[in-house]
């Protein structure tokens, strides 16, 4: 299967950073096997090595969008907000899909319980649960007062998918929408 | 050597009223420049009390003392450094939860520290009482209430600092942190020898901060991410969020203890505008409305100013000539038209219009308008790949583009920074709206006038949204704090005017008068005409202008609100009509509004963003104002014939 052998693919690079055929063969795939993603386009040879393309990336995506839809809305049957996943992938990366997963499967919390921040209608009030996002962001977020735990408040949305204006601590905060999609939320 | 007897600096978050309080101690001695090598402002100043000399830094506002930006590795690195004798941390008594979030940090470095708790007039009347004694017992730091704004407890505030407080010691946190802070201390106790208190390197360590981190050798370092990864494994966080996580535990302790909250708040006038102003549809209208009113004062206003100031510069300069008929004539010409005529231009035609733009901009800002705006356009400024803020150095474009270039410091990456800053200086400033009304919306009409504006809106998106997919990175979000909307102080407002209208001038003055002297010296040794001719395949080829309009595309460049006058001179005439038709006169304005940032904007250029990418954004302008100009001349041609 071609998902899988981008699936082993991302395994390795995130390991050891880079990929070399030897360290795909490791993992149990054939020379032809290689080959047949290099044919498709969704892997390429360069610096002695492999990298992913853009098409191979759009690939692992819709993959792993059906993982992620099987594994989480279905394994909790009918309970889960289908659009909290899929608001959230059509949002962001790759990358970080996997870690939003791999940290919602470790919740205690039903995930019924949760919604995104920007997803929180305005004068409702929430606990943050979950912030996922790049180093900068998130430090940015704490610094203002915005960390796991905290209870806020939506004060108004901006329409057209602007920013949020939440009350956090006795503050006013605006978040954008794309941020506010990164933030887990328990309502209160 | 110090140059004083006590050197202060003040520290705390935005919008706390600390410029307020720097004002309020420093008056108007003070001065504006980049911290060294960085494109971040201090202010500095001086003021002298009871015969001591104290000299007054003003350091970035910051939230936090993280490594993520430039302001707050600056902030944290001036700490360290113990240059100042006292830190004064400018604490918001109506949001004091957030505030002690970095006075916190501060006590971790052991800072010299003495809180000025401004605004607790606000916080009394939101039904806040803060117990001051027992804070000020909590954190072992001296506590002066003070209201900025009226200068209430300045005083006070000078004697403390006067009598040197020592250094401070920073509060414990959870049993769980402290344990994981005194593994890492034990770790680096041995080898650590820099100058930096033990306790803030180890904390910093286990944040994971990058710069702190390469400081220590990978020994240690590969020990210590041990524990960082058994802490991470334990809360199911990153460290810096679980240490952030704990400060403010440990924060709304000491509040609990410290502050009550007496009557619930009831529904205040400032947030009942606040509702009003941020509104879906009505605050969108608010925002158009205030917009038109702003540009609508600065050129009818502006234009009157200018105007009478002008004729002032022009009878002053008669007079002179007239006394001094009998000195060497070029002397004369480089004195008058030179110099004079430099600095006349710069008073009567850039100060009315810019001072005038920085009056209105101080009252959005203080009145806590601006982030709103930015809250309704965040949407807007995300189809350029931008966010909210990016509207503010627009704003300021709109005005200058010297001041709006520096702007762009707002924006968090470099990135955005350097997208905004290629685009916003093809946004006419005044003196390019100058040319387009005087000549496009005197001649042809203030419809064809308006399309221009719309033309260059255009482009200038077109142009930032090229560059977003064109330079690697993806889009940064929106965080933003909203400051409670309150009622501006004049005196405030001036001060503020003046202060940036003196920043401008020190900036945009000598390049001016430079110019100038360039031009008067060219017209002297008559090196006009051959240039003129030089760049006709460009002026007359390729755009379809009179010859002569190639006089004020050089001249554009050293001063683009010169361009006119230098035609108008050249011509001898200021009927533009004469020798330009509809079209060109459009073409001309268009050109001219693209064509290359000004001398004193390319040299914003280069400090924000060095030589190299400053050429590439002037040449970038070139070829584009070449490129719709060119088209455009034909496209207008084909429609009128």
């Amino acid at each position: 299967m071609l998902e899988e052998i981008i699936e082993i693919f991302c395994k390795i690079k995130a390991k050891l950073g880079k990929v070399t055929r030897e360290d795909m063969k490791k993992e149990g795939l054939r020379e032809e096997d290689i080959d047949s993603a290099i044919r498709e386009g969704l892997l390429i040879e360069k610096y002695n090595g492999l990298e992913i393309t853009s098409k191979g990336e759009k690939k692992l995506l819709n993959h792993r969008e059906s993982f992620l839809h099987n594994s989480i809305i279905h394994e909790a049957e009918d309970a889960v907000d289908e659009n909290l996943v899929m608001h959230w992938i059509a949002q962001h990366g790759i990358t970080e899909i996997d870690e939003f997963y791999e940290r919602l499967k470790a919740l205690p919390y039903r995930i019924e319980e949760l919604t995104l921040l920007a997803e929180l209608p305005e004068g409702v009030e929430g606990e943050v649960v979950l912030i996922v996002g790049g180093g900068g962001v998130i430090m940015r977020l704490c610094s203002l007062g915005i960390t796991p735990g905290t209870r806020l408040k939506v004060l108004r949305k901006a329409p057209i998918g602007g920013p949020l204006e939440v009350e956090v601590r006795g503050t006013k905060i605006a978040i954008g929408r794309s941020i506010a999609s990164k933030i887990l939320m328990k309502s209160l | 050597m110090k140059s004083s007897d006590v050197v202060i600096a003040l520290v705390g978050n935005p919008n706390v009223g600390k410029s307020t309080l720097f004002n309020n101690l420093t008056g108007l001695n003070q001065t504006i420049g980049n911290w060294p090598g960085k494109t971040v402002e201090v202010a500095r100043g001086t003021l002298v009390y009871e015969n001591k000399k104290i000299e007054i830094i003003d350091l970035p506002g910051t939230y936090s003392l993280t490594s993520y930006s430039e302001e707050e590795v600056i902030t944290r690195d001036y700490i360290l450094s113990n240059e100042a004798d006292v830190i004064i941390n400018v604490v918001d008594a109506t949001a004091l939860e957030r505030n002690l979030f970095l006075t916190l940090q501060l006590m971790e470095m052991n800072a010299p520290l003495i809180i000025a708790l401004n605004m607790v007039d606000e916080a009394t009347k939101k039904g806040l009482e803060i117990k001051v004694d027992e804070l000020e017992k909590i954190l072992e730091v001296p506590i002066i209430p003070i209201i900025a704004t009226s200068g209430a407890g300045v005083a006070e505030l000078i004697r403390a600092s006067l009598s040197k407080p020592k250094k401070t010691k920073r509060l414990k946190y959870g049993k769980e942190i402290e344990d994981y802070i005194s593994k890492v201390i034990d770790l680096l106790k041995d080898v650590y020898k820099e100058q930096y208190p033990i306790e803030w390197v180890a904390i910093k360590v286990l944040e994971g901060d990058p710069i702190i981190t390469a400081k220590i050798e990978d020994k240690i370092i590969r020990k210590i991410k041990l524990i960082i990864e058994e802490m991470e494994k334990i809360h199911g966080e990153p460290s810096s969020v679980i240490i952030a996580s704990e400060r403010y535990s440990l924060i709304h302790r000491i509040i609990n203890n410290t502050v009550k909250l007496h009557a619930a708040p009831k529904i205040s006038l400032s947030e009942r505008i606040d509702g009003i102003i941020t509104h879906p549809t009505i605050g969108y209208l608010i925002l158009v409305i205030t917009f038109l009113s702003i540009f609508s004062i600065i050129f009818s206003l502006g234009g009157i100013i200018s105007e009478e100031l002008n004729i002032l510069f022009e009878s002053i300069i008669n007079y002179l000539r007239a006394m001094l008929s009998n000195i060497d004539p070029i002397l004369l010409h480089l004195l008058l038209n030179g110099i004079l005529l430099g600095i006349g231009a710069g008073i009567s035609i850039i100060i009315p219009y810019v001072f005038l733009f920085y009056l209105l901009l101080s009252i959005l800002e203080d009145t806590g308008y601006l982030p709103r705006a930015a809250f309704l356009l965040d949407s807007f400024m995300h189809k350029i790949g931008l966010h909210g803020k990016a509207f503010i150095p627009i704003l300021l474009a709109y005005g200058c583009s010297v001041p709006a270039c520096m702007g762009c410091r707002i924006m968090e990456t470099w990135r955005e920074r350097l997208i905004l800053g290629a685009t916003i200086i093809l946004i006419p400033c005044s003196a390019r709206t100058v040319i387009i009304l005087g000549l496009v919306g005197h001649y042809v009409g203030i419809l064809a006038a308006l399309m221009i504006f719309i033309i260059d809106i255009i482009i200038v998106v077109t142009l930032a949204k090229i560059l977003f997919k064109l330079l690697p990175g993806r889009a940064v979000g929106l965080i933003m704090e909203i400051p409670p909307i309150r009622m501006f102080k004049l005196s405030s407002i001036i001060k503020k005017t003046w202060i940036k209208t003196k920043d401008f001038i020190y900036i945009a003055f000598p390049l001016i008068v430079a110019g100038s002297l360039i031009i008067s010296t060219a017209e002297i040794y008559g090196l006009i005409d051959p240039i003129v001719s030089a760049i006709s395949p460009i002026t007359v080829g390729l755009l379809g202008l009179p010859l002569e309009t190639g006089i004020a595309f050089i001249f554009g460049f050293l001063r683009k609100e010169l361009a006119l006058i230098m035609l108008a001179t050249y011509l001898g005439s200021m009927d533009f009509s004469i020798f330009m038709n509809s079209t060109q006169m459009i073409i001309f304005a268009i050109v001219m509004t693209l064509y290359i940032p000004c001398i004193a904007t390319l040299s914003a250029l280069i400090k924000e963003f060095g030589w190299k990418r400053a050429l590439m954004i002037a040449a970038m302008n070139i070829s584009l104002a070449l490129i719709v100009g060119s088209i455009g001349i034909r496209i207008l041609n084909f429609l009128t014939h």
